[in-house]
This record gives C-alpha cells, sequence and structure tokens, in this order.
C-alpha cells in the first residue's frame, strides 16, 4: 500500500507538471493573471460576485484550469476545483447556453485527446452535471476506457440523453468485468426494451454480479412472454440473491404494467401472492398485493377490497393501503361495489378506505350504508362521511344522534365534536331549535366542547326552553362560550329555576363567564344587584354562592349583611360564601365570627373559612404559622384541629415542622401530625435534610401509628441520606455555544460568568430533577454543544480541608473563591456512585464562591456537586446554598 | 441459508403480530403468567440485526444481550473489523457478527434491521431489508438524494414493511417549545393565522453544527487501514482515494456520503418541524440559500441561511450564525398573522396555548414498536420521513447550485433547472443500485 501511495504522490506533482507544459502558451497571456485572481476570490460570499466572470472564461481559461488539476488525492488543486464545479453549475442556468457549450466542448476535447490529465474521472463527473448533447460522443468513446467507463455510463444516465441507450448497447460487446455489469445496469435502469437478447445469455453466468444485472436489466425491460425466463432465473437462486431475483420479477410485473401488458401483470402478480405461501414469503405476497392495487389497478380492485378480511393482518394492512392508494375514482366506486359483497367486518374495512381515499365519490357511497342495521358499520359510515367532508356531514351526524344505538349515537357525538371549522358549527347552531329536547343537550354539549364562534344567540334561545334538562345544557354551553352579555340571561334563568340542584350548573356557568371576562367586578356587580333586588331567600341563597366565588368588596357587604339576617338558611349560607372567597380578605371577619359564635355548627363554618384562607395569605410561613396556631386555638372538635394539621402540611417550612412536631404526641392527632410532617418534609429535601430527619426520627418514635406512616418515613430518612452534603440549589447562567466549536471544545473559551461580568442574566434553579439531587440542565435549557455556569456558596465555621464529589455530563470546570480547582473535559452520563470527580479543597471560614462551568457535547446535561469531609461524609455544620445573586454584593467572607 | 432449508412454519414476528393481534381481540394476558414476572419470552422479542457498528450503531442500536433473557441484537454488521468486534462486545452472547449486510438479511429470525451506516448506503440497505421481509429502524438522514427516497419509501410501502427514521421529535418535545402534538394542535388551531413562518436558528436554540461537519478541500490520501473494507465501506459512492478524513466520525463533511451540519440534524429539527406545520404530504415550492459559492465538489461547506417557501406561503428560515450576518436574536420559532410561539411556552398574545382544549387533537402517532406488532404506520413512517429528508436535500441543492430554485413536490422534481435535477438522482457505482 505504501508503494502505491508513492506512486500516487510522485505522480501527483510530475504529472500535472509535464502536462501543464506541453499546453499551448497562449495559457501564459493575460488571461492567466485575471483567472489567477478570480480564483482567489473562490468560494466567493455571493455566487454573482464570481458567477458572470466564470460563465465568461475562454476555452483556454478552462484548459488552463483543467491543468491545474492534479491526480486524486494528490491535493493542492482546491481553487481549481472550486471553479470547474462552480462552472459546470453555472453553465446550466437559463441563458448560459453558450458558456454551457464552451464548457462541456473544452472539456470533451481534453477527454479525447492524447493526455486527458491526471484526474479526467473529475472531468466526466463535471459533464455529469453539464453536459449536453455535444458530450455524447466523447462519454461514448469513454465507454472504452477501462478506467473511464463507469463515470462514463453514470454521466450518460445523468443526462437523459435518449441515444444513451443506443450508445450502451453498441458498447456492451466489448465491455468486460464490472464495467459490462454497469452497462447492463445502466439499460436497466434506462428501461431499454432492446437489452433483452443481448444479457439473456448472462442470465446463467458464474458472475453473480452479471447473471444480476442481466436479470435486472430485463426486467426493467417490460417486454412481453419474458415471465418465464425471469421465474427460471429466480428459481435457479438462492439467499439474498434469491430475494433480489424475487425483487426483480415484481419490478417486471411493473414494468409490464407501463407497457400496457396489464394481464400479464395481473398474472404474475397473482402467481407471487398466491404461490408464495411460505411463511417466510409473506412480504412477497404484500408485494404481490400492492403491485395489483398501484399497477393493476381497478380491475382488480374486488379481488383487494375481499383481502380486507384476510385473517393474516399483514396482508390485510397491505390491501387497505393498496385500495387507499390505487388511482382514480372507479376505485372509490369499486369500494361501492365491493361493499355489497362483503360482511359486515368487510364493510368496516372498505367504508375506513373511503376515509382514508377522501375523494367526494366516496361520501355517497359511505351515506347510502347509514340505512346498514350493523351499528359498527354506521359508526363506520358516519366517520367516512366526517373524514371526507366534514361540513357536508354534519346533518348526518346531528340526525345520528337520535340513534337507538350507543356506539352510533356516541360516534356521531364524538365526530360533532372533532370536526373541525365554523362552518359546522353554524349548522349545529341551526339545527338546535328544531330538535328534539332528547337531542338538544346532546347538541348544547357538542357546542360546549367546540371552539366559541360568537354566536351565542341560539344557546340564549334555548334557556328559555321548557325541558329542564335543554335549559341546564345550555347554561353549561354558555358557561363555556359565552361572554359577559349572557349573564342578564343566566341570573333570569336562575329566577326561573327553583330547584337548587338546577341552579348549581347555572351557577357555575355565572362564576366561569365572570372569571372568563377578566372582568369579573362588573360581574360581581350584577350579581349583587340581583341579589339585593330579590326577597326570594332561595335565589338570593344561589347568588350568595356566586358572589363567594367572585369576591370584591361589594359582595363582602352583601356577605356581611346577610351575616346578620334572621332567617337561618340566609346568614348560613352567607356564612359559607366566605368559606370559598377568591382572597384572604375576610380572614379577621372568618376569625371574629369563630370566636363570637356559640352554635357548633357556625363556628365550625367560620373556622374551616378561617383556615382556608390562611393558606392564601401572602406571608412568611413563621406569620401563617402563628394564624394556624390561633386557629387552633379556637377548635372545639378535634375534626377541626386535625384540618388546621392538614393544612399546616401545606407549608412548607422548616418551621412548619417544629410546630406540628408537639401534635405528634397527642394520640388523637398524631397520625394527621405525622401525614402533615410527611408532606413538609418531602418536600423540603434535598434541602434542610438534618431538620427533616429530625422530624422523620420522631415520627419514627411512634410505633402505634399506621404501617403506611412509618413506611414512609423510613423511605423519607433514606432519601435524606441521600441528599446529606449535596448542593441543590442553584445560581444558572447560560447557555453560551461558539458558533461552530463543538462542545469538546468549549471548556477552556471564557464566557461572561467565568470573567466576572456584571451584566451576566443569574437565573435562580434548585435540583429538582430526577435524581432530585442532580441540576438537569438539558430539561432547564435544551441544547447541543454549549456552556453553562452553575453557582453557589458554601458555608463553615471554620477553615477546613473538605472533599467535592463531582458528577457532570459532560465537561466540567470548578472555580472556588476564584481559582480553578478542577478541570475535567470528558463525554459522560450523571451519576450519583459511578464516575465522580473527587477534587479535595480548602474552605475558608465564612462562605466561599463555589463556580462550576459545564459542558455539553450532546444529548442529557447536568452536574451535582455533593461537599462531605475528606473522608466522604457529610459534614456537620456546614451550609451549602444559592446565597446572593453572583456578583451582587462582595464575598461575604 | 439455502431456500430448501427455511422452515415451513410462522416466521417469529408472524408470531409476535398474531399474538398481538389475539391479544388485542380478547383479553391482556398477564405478563406473569406468560414467563413470570419480569420474563420475556422469545416470543415476544423483536430480535433485531444493526448494520453498522460505528458511533451511532453501537451507542443507539446495539443492545446488550442479557444472559438471563431471549436476545435482541441477533447480529451485528460492519465493514470495519474493529467496529464489528466492539458490536459484538456489547451486544454479548446470542449476537453473531457479519462483514456483508447481504448474509444478515437472509436470516429468518431476525424480525427488524437498524440501519446505522453512513447515508450513502441508507437506501440500499433499507430496500435490500424490505425485500428480505424485515421491518426497519433506519438513521437518519431518511436517504442522501431525494430520488433514493422516493425509491425507498415506495419499496417498503410496497412490501407492506414498517419504517421509522430514528429521530423523535414528532413525538415528544420540540426542544423546549412544548410537545409537538401540542404545537400541531395550535397550528391546526388557525390561532396564529397563516400563512406561518417558522424560524430554526441559534436564537430558536438550534444548532446546525455548520462548521463542525464542512469537509476538508486538502486531502491527501492515505493508507487504507487493514481493518477497514473501504470498497465495501464506499459502496455505490464514487471510488476516491482514502483518507480518514472520509470515514468514520467525519464523513459527514462530504457530498458522496451525506450533506454536512443539514443532514446531521436536519431531521431532527424539520421532521418534528412538517409536523407541526401539517406540511406531511408536502414539500417546499421555492428554496434559496445564503452561502458561500461555489461549493467544493467533495467537501460540504459553510452556509448562512435557507430559505424555503411552500405553496400556500408558509415559510422554513433555517439560519445557522456561522456564516454571514448573524439571524435576529429575538425572532420566534412561530409567528403567523395573529401570534407567535417562543420557547418555554410564551406565546404572543400571551395563553394561546390555553384556548385549545376545544379543538380536536392530532392524531396519535405510533412507535416503531407498536407498529412492528399492529402493522398501523409509525410516526415517522417512511412517507414522511422522505418529505422532512427532502428539506434537507432541497437545502444542500440550492447551496451548490447558487441560485433560487422552484420545486414541484408533486412530480419531485426542479422546474427549469438542469443541474439541480441530476442532484436529486445520483447514478450509483455498480453494481450497486436501487
Amino acid at each position: 500500500m505504501s508503494a502505491t501511495h508513492n506512486t500516487l504522490r510522485y505522480a501527483a506533482i510530475l504529472i500535472p507538471l509535464i502536462w501543464a507544459c506541453a499546453t499551448h502558451a497562449e495559457a501564459q497571456d493575460a488571461t492567466t493573471a485575471d483567472l489567477s485572481a478570480l480564483l482567489s476570490e473562490l468560494p466567493a460570499n455571493k455566487p454573482d460576485d464570481v458567477r458572470p466572470r466564470l460563465l465568461a472564461l475562454a476555452p483556454d481559461d478552462i484548459r488552463n484550469l483543467c491543468a491545474q488539476l492534479h491526480a486524486p488525492g494528490a491535493g493542492g488543486d482546491t481553487q481549481a476545483r472550486y471553479a470547474l464545479n462552480g462552472l459546470a453549475f453555472a453553465v446550466t442556468a437559463p441563458g448560459a447556453g453558450p458558456a454551457r457549450a464552451r464548457f462541456t466542448e473544452t472539456l470533451t476535447n481534453i477527454l479525447l485527446g492524447d493526455d486527458p490529465g491526471p484526474d479526467p474521472q473529475f472531468l466526466v463527473a463535471q459533464l455529469s452535471l453539464a453536459g449536453n448533447t455535444s458530450a455524447t460522443a466523447a462519454l461514448a468513446r469513454l465507454l472504452h476506457n477501462e478506467h473511464l467507463c463507469q463515470p462514463a455510463i453514470r454521466a450518460l444516465l445523468s443526462s437523459g440523453n435518449t441515444k444513451a441507450p443506443e450508445l450502451l448497447r453498441q458498447a456492451l460487446p466489448e465491455l468486460v468485468g464490472p464495467n459490462r455489469v454497469a452497462a447492463i445496469l445502466a439499460l436497466g435502469q434506462l428501461n431499454d426494451p432492446q437489452v433483452v437478447p443481448l444479457v439473456e445469455p448472462f442470465l446463467t453466468s458464474n458472475d453473480i454480479d452479471l447473471r444480476s444485472a442481466a436479470r435486472y436489466a430485463i426486467a426493467r425491460s417490460g417486454q412481453p412472454n419474458l415471465k418465464e425466463t425471469l421465474k427460471q432465473a429466480c428459481d435457479a437462486t438462492a439467499g439474498f440473491e434469491h430475494m433480489r431475483a424475487t425483487a426483480d420479477l415484481l419490478v417486471y410485473a411493473r414494468e409490464l404494467t407501463h407497457h400496457q401488458r396489464e394481464d400479464e401483470a395481473r398474472w404474475l402478480y397473482e402467481d407471487l401472492l398466491w404461490g408464495r405461501r411460505k411463511p417466510d414469503e409473506l412480504h412477497i405476497r404484500c408485494a404481490a398485493i400492492s403491485g395489483l392495487a398501484l399497477d393493476v389497478g381497478v380491475r382488480v380492485a374486488l379481488d383487494v377490497l375481499q383481502l380486507l378480511t384476510d385473517s393474516n393482518l399483514e396482508l390485510r394492512a397491505t390491501a387497505e393501503n393498496g385500495m387507499v392508494a390505487m388511482a382514480g375514482n372507479h376505485a372509490t366506486l369499486s369500494c361501492g361495489l365491493g361493499l355489497n359483497r362483503t360482511n359486515a367486518a368487510g364493510q368496516v374495512a372498505i367504508l375506513r378506505v373511503l376515509a382514508r381515499r377522501g375523494d367526494r365519490t366516496g361520501f355517497n357511497i359511505a351515506r347510502s350504508m347509514l340505512k346498514k342495521p350493523e351499528e359498527s358499520v354506521v359508526a363506520a359510515a358516519l366517520t367516512a362521511l366526517a373524514t371526507i367532508d366534514g361540513t357536508a356531514s354534519t346533518e348526518f351526524l346531528i340526525e345520528r344522534l337520535a340513534d337507538q344505538r350507543t356506539a352510533v349515537r356516541n360516534t356521531a357525538h364524538h365526530l360533532l365534536i372533532n370536526v373541525p371549522g365554523p362552518e359546522t358549527t353554524t349548522k349545529i347552531n341551526a339545527a338546535l331549535a328544531g330538535a328534539t329536547p332528547d337531542v338538544q343537550p346532546l347538541l348544547l354539549d357538542i357546542l360546549a366542547s367546540r371552539p366559541a364562534t360568537g354566536d351565542t344567540a341560539p344557546i340564549l334561545d334555548a334557556t328559555k326552553s321548557d325541558d329542564q334538562r335543554v335549559r341546564t345544557a345550555a347554561a353549561r354551553a354558555l358557561g363555556e362560550l359565552a361572554g359577559p352579555k349572557a349573564l342578564p340571561r343566566l341570573l333570569d334563568l336562575l329566577r326561573e329555576t327553583t330547584a337548587e340542584n338546577q341552579r348549581l350548573p347555572i351557577e357555575h356557568a355565572c362564576v366561569t363567564i365572570a372569571h372568563r371576562a377578566h372582568a369579573s367586578s362588573t360581574a360581581a356587580d350584577q350579581v349583587a344587584n340581583a341579589c339585593e333586588q330579590t326577597d326570594d331567600v332561595g335565589l338570593r341563597c344561589s347568588l350568595l354562592r356566586i358572589l363567594g366565588q367572585l369576591g370584591g368588596p361589594r359582595a363582602l357587604n352583601i356577605v356581611k349583611q346577610d351575616l346578620q339576617s334572621p332567617d337561618p338558611a340566609l346568614s348560613e349560607q352567607a356564612l359559607r360564601a366566605l368559606a370559598d372567597w377568591p382572597d384572604a380578605g375576610p380572614l379577621e371577619l372568618a376569625f371574629s365570627i369563630a370566636r363570637a359564635v356559640s352554635d357548633t355548627k357556625r363556628q365550625v363554618l367560620a373556622l374551616r373559612a378561617a383556615v382556608r384562607m390562611i393558606n392564601l395569605l401572602d406571608v412568611p410561613a413563621e406569620m401563617k404559622l402563628d394564624r394556624f396556631t390561633g386557629a387552633f386555638n379556637l377548635a372545639h372538635r378535634d375534626e377541626e384541629r386535625k384540618l388546621i394539621l392538614a393544612r399546616v402540611g401545606d407549608v412548607i417550612n422548616v418551621a412548619s415542622l417544629d410546630w406540628l412536631y408537639p401534635h405528634l404526641d397527642a394520640p388523637n392527632l398524631r397520625a394527621e401530625a405525622a401525614a402533615a410532617t410527611l408532606n413538609v418534609a418531602r418536600h423540603l429535601l434535598p434541602n434542610h435534610a438534618t431538620q427533616v430527619r429530625v422530624a422523620l426520627d420522631a415520627i419514627l418514635l411512634h410505633e402505634n401509628l399506621p404501617e403506611q406512616l412509618r413506611t414512609q418515613a423510613s423511605e423519607l430518612i433514606a432519601e435524606a441520606q441521600r441528599f446529606a452534603g449535596y448542593i441543590s440549589e442553584w445560581w444558572l447562567a447560560g447557555p453560551y455555544t461558539r458558533p461552530g466549536v463543538p462542545g469538546s471544545e468549549l471548556i477552556d473559551i471564557p464566557f461572561p460568568p467565568e470573567q466576572a461580568d456584571p451584566n451576566v442574566d443569574w437565573h435562580e434553579i434548585s435540583a429538582a430533577g430526577s435524581p432530585a439531587w442532580a441540576v438537569q440542565l438539558h430539561e432547564l435549557i435544551p441544547g447541543d454543544d454549549r456552556a453553562a455556569y452553575l453557582a453557589a456558596r458554601i458555608h463553615v465555621t471554620r477553615e477546613q480541608p473538605a472533599l467535592l464529589q463531582v458528577g457532570s455530563d459532560d465537561d466540567i470546570k470548578i472555580w472556588l473563591n476564584g481559582t480553578v480547582v478542577h478541570r475535567n473535559p470528558v463525554a459522560r452520563g450523571l451519576s450519583a456512585d459511578s464516575e465522580r470527580d473527587q477534587v479535595n479543597v480548602t474552605l475558608q471560614t465564612g462562605w466561599n464562591d463555589l463556580l462550576l462551568k459545564v459542558i455539553n457535547r450532546g444529548g442529557g446535561w447536568g452536574a451535582a456537586v455533593r461537599v462531605c469531609t475528606p473522608d466522604g461524609h457529610p459534614f456537620d455544620d456546614l451550609h451549602a446554598n444559592r446565597g446572593p445573586q453572583p456578583g451582587s454584593e462582595p464575598q461575604p467572607h | 441459508m439455502p431456500k430448501s432449508n427455511r422452515s415451513h412454519r410462522l416466521t417469529r414476528r408472524q408470531f409476535v403480530g398474531r399474538a398481538a393481534q389475539t391479544v388485542a381481540a380478547f383479553y391482556i394476558i398477564p405478563r406473569h403468567v406468560l414467563g413470570g414476572p419480569g420474563y420475556t419470552p422469545p416470543s415476544e422479542v423483536i430480535t433485531r440485526a444493526v448494520i453498522g457498528t460505528g458511533g451511532m450503531g453501537l451507542a443507539g442500536h446495539v443492545t446488550e444481550n442479557r444472559p438471563d433473557a431471549p436476545p435482541v441484537t441477533l447480529a451485528v454488521c460492519d465493514v470495519d473489523e474493529n467496529h464489528l468486534a466492539a458490536g459484538l462486545k456489547k451486544a454479548g452472547p446470542g449476537c453473531q457478527g457479519y462483514h456483508d449486510f447481504r448474509r444478515v438479511l437472509e436470516r429468518s429470525d431476525i424480525d427488524t434491521v437498524h440501519i446505522a451506516t453512513p447515508p450513502h448506503w441508507h437506501a440500499l440497505i433499507a430496500a435490500a431489508a424490505a425485500q428480505a421481509g424485515k421491518d426497519i429502524l433506519g438513521e437518519k438522514p431518511f436517504t442522501r438524494t431525494i430520488a433514493e427516497g422516493r425509491i425507498l419509501a415506495d419499496t417498503i410501502a410496497r412490501y407492506g414493511r414498517i419504517y421509522q427514521v430514528n429521530t423523535h421529535g414528532r413525538f415528544g418535545n420540540y426542544y423546549g417549545y412544548g410537545a409537538s402534538r401540542r404545537l400541531r394542535k395550535l397550528v391546526a388551531s388557525g390561532l396564529l393565522g397563516t400563512p406561518l413562518t417558522a424560524r430554526v436558528g441559534p436564537p430558536q436554540g438550534f444548532n446546525w453544527k455548520v462548521k463542525m461537519w464542512t469537509g476538508r478541500t486538502d486531502l491527501v490520501a492515505e493508507p487504507v487501514p487493514n481493518a477497514l473494507d473501504y470498497n465495501f465501506w464506499l459502496g455505490p459512492a464514487p471510488l476516491k482515494p482514502y483518507h480518514p478524513h472520509r470515514v468514520h466520525s467525519s464523513f459527514r463533511g462530504y457530498w458522496d456520503y451525506d450533506g454536512g451540519g443539514l443532514s446531521d440534524m436536519g431531521q431532527h429539527y424539520l421532521d418534528p418541524l412538517q409536523y407541526i406545520l401539517g406540511k406531511d404530504d408536502s414539500t417546499p415550492t421555492e428554496i434559496e440559500a445564503d452561502a458561500p459559492w461555489p461549493t467544493h465538489p467533495d467537501a460540504v461547506g459553510m452556509w448562512g441561511q435557507i430559505r424555503l417557501t411552500y405553496a400556500d406561503g408558509t415559510r422554513l428560515i433555517l439560519d445557522s450564525g456561522e456564516w454571514g450576518p448573524p439571524p435576529p436574536a429575538d425572532a420566534p420559532l412561530l409567528e403567523g398573522p395573529l401570534g407567535k410561539v417562543y420557547a418555554n411556552y410564551r406565546t404572543d398574545p400571551p395563553g394561546l396555548f390555553d384556548q385549545l382544549d376545544k379543538y380536536p387533537n392530532p392524531k396519535p402517532l405510533i412507535d416503531f414498536d407498536t407498529a412492528v406488532r399492529t402493522r398501523q404506520q409509525s410516526g415517522g413512517n417512511p412517507a414522511v420521513a422522505h418529505r422532512s429528508c427532502t428539506l434537507v436535500n432541497l437545502a444542500n441543492i440550492a447551496i451548490r447550485t447558487g441560485r433560487k430554485l422552484r420545486y414541484d413536490p408533486q412530480l419531485e422534481r426542479f422546474h427549469n433547472d438542469e443541474a439541480a435535477n441530476r442532484l436529486i438522482n445520483q447514478p450509483m457505482r455498480s453494481p450497486w443500485h436501487l
């Protein structure tokens, strides 16, 4: 190999020199200087900067360029190759005919000359891009060149020259070996009909490439009466060649149809379909079905349709796909015929074909199936109708909403929801008034599930129906679709309705509209007006329920007023309204009632309202806990105490653990206190592992707690142990990229965070991914070939050595107090236990600044840092957290 | 294997398919009844052969056969002995190594073929696998040329095979912009208006790796390593002197085998986008590229921006950010007359995603394994994979020709551009052909 290599290198140097010396002296004239200048500009920023000059090159310039080529693999001729390839593309542009002629003729002259240069294959490749008919003669001659024959064949194939088959046939008798194979394959690709007698003798050749090429060319010829020839050739093969020979049979069948010999093709396809019954020939049968459907077409449509009920899934699927792809309206009509000749399963399959075909002819065919008794068929017909023409199918779908068969009704309902377009909505709206009371609720439900069109008049009309089901459905639909203008009608409807359970959906609609309108105060005013204007206690209670969910000062005044009502129903409903209040505004009111009333029921209601509102307060956790303490002291029953404990469990703070701790000793409340503690602890991890551990240990002290709670506590303790020492809250900056630079080269490219740039955009993040101790950067700032920075601070009470256990995906670099303490360019995944870097550092007294640079080369991206003693144990007195934003204040030592 | 030695029983995949049918039709058989907890009976395993066990094949396709379970990877194949050895080592017991993919395809116990070769082999091997009755998981790009793509898509369809291109963006989250299916729903809802413009570049969080995958124009031939069958590696590609930069981890930089960063990342980025835009059955009709020109005939070079426009005015703008003027920093991923979509679910006007409840959900996409068992089209089937790969090839052809191109999505030909059309169908080196 090295000798060959040296020969090539010498040849690369000498041949161009000798050849260049032999060229005409005119290549040395002034155009040479212009050409050099042009070459120096390649490639240009814009094609038009150089294209006109390339197109203007004279034949001598082109010869000059060709003279600059070296042997393949010798190098040193880059600019000439740029220019010649650019010219090959440029000359094929409209209007570049003369330049194309110059280029083609020059290249062919060189190729046919005494010395075609050191890389004639390259010149042939340029001709394959740009060559026109004037290149044909040259390419024909090159077919006889042992080394250039195959490039010339490829150029002829590319050219689309109609003379190519003839030229290849003429050359064929003289070609041998791989060149002969290439020529035969090319004749096949050109579908040459005259190739058959030339290559038929090769079918029994011992050269597998030659006989395979001959088989392929014969198949592609599409000439009649060759089936037996190809079948015999196929039968004589085995293994991979047998697969290809079978493929040639299928190709032949397809080519027959291109020559209008569909009967012959059909015979061959059916022979393969029914003759190849071995289990591992199923795909051949599939291909035969596809051929029948796609190539023979409608005349075998009924046969293909029959296969839709075949017991074999692959054959069924292929038949369906074939029928979907079968060309022509007659194929759709054949589906109509097929529907009458098959069972219900077959009809469903044909209707699926019609749906997938999507042509309008299928619409009427599917429509005719709506009368069938089988619900599966009718459902499939409805699906086909909706798929082919959603809008036109609307009326049929609406009709079927009254069908007694559940599957049909449900299908129609589902389709009406999902048929896209406002036209369908308009049709459903139009049908609403004329529909029966049984169907109207369904139509209203469908309308409620479709995008709003702004036309709610029919729905408003439906609220006036005599049928309560219709009124309720209309209210629901208005809630989904209507704006504030519908509110007066809903309030009227509320007035017209007496049963509380019928009022609830109307109330819900009022609240939904008010919230969606972003004008709840206006809506609340309307409700408040209605409330003030009624003496009906039931209606006023209903309106209080709405006001309680809308809130606002006017609503609160009404609630306060009704709290004093002598009517117990009204005053109780006012109290219940407080329990739904959207903010904590009436908290003091609820507390004052809880303190003042003697009636147990009212005290409980007020207390529950207060407890709910405490969690809505936007105050520090400690203040919330104070309020819970107050509520707890007011509670007379364990039920309310348990409720309060559960609410405290939603306050995710270390102080909550302390608050709950003493209640673990109360036998009646222990389980609730433990459950609340577990919830707080679960959310506090991975931070505060020490405090969490103390609280969980306290739970485990109580052996009579439900086993489930004890198990959860044990699991969380194990989790806390895993988190011990991991930094879980970080500042994040990035991503940073450098165009064209892969991730593997980014580790030493400085980006602003490592340059103490005060303008870095830092974001707070927590290690909340999975695993929880890791920062999963690919979920936060996805992308490959980029860097990100993570910053945190570590506090120790005295200077001491420490070990940083570092996992990263991928490369990582670490600074501690501004000094690089670790650098590991590596592509790896993130793991807690393996492949961690061990970095020994010294922590200074007070706060230490930690900065990580994490690179993503591709795929996953993340990092994890555990701070521990040099022997790998957690510190007792260490705090590691996000701290103040990097650069926002001096390092707090 | 000689034909006469083949068994007449059901093939394994047929059994798997039938089992799936039976289970779906009647009841779900508990796993423990079939084979104990955690046990997968051999009849339920979808076996595979991995052809091409270099970086991607080894990392992404060769599974480690467990001694306590039926083997999954039954065969690995590579023309580089070192790659083959690595594949065999990773697969472990139950896996056989091959030099020639044709021998792999002769095995009847292999259900699926994973193709992780360089792209100049994709169409040939996938078509042969289809003709051998295998289902196929193919690495992206789908094919190296548009014509190869059309032939391959048709071949797979005709033989009733299942194919999935190995990019899964349409199944999941679209690069931080939310689930592709949800974005598809947003576009289909019309809330953004039409026509839409989609931008894919560094400001939107995409890295085209243009420079990374450029080829070298100064290659000087080197001896072929003993472990590599270079002639087989080239296969249908023109014969050119060996250089290590042509093969293995840097082949993307050469037109004969691939198409640079566009081909590497194109289907990852654009296949989901075609789906999101509802263009799975279509292709742009106008293509323009800003790139240095002329291109080198062998080595893939740089580009700055590529603009692809569909017949309905929908536009794709691809920005590399690595050449030419920098792309606009604040451009959204999707922009229509009525709304824009930015990263992190941000929309303008705000809350567009919250309005989608009442719009129909797009059809669920079926993954490869489910498709193999049920014979339904997978989400990344050949028809859509060919269309999204066509975007990549159109862009590269626009770069190479240096002119605005007009394309007929039905005929899959350029209007009035002979050279561009010649790049659609590039004849293979004999004896390879489709």
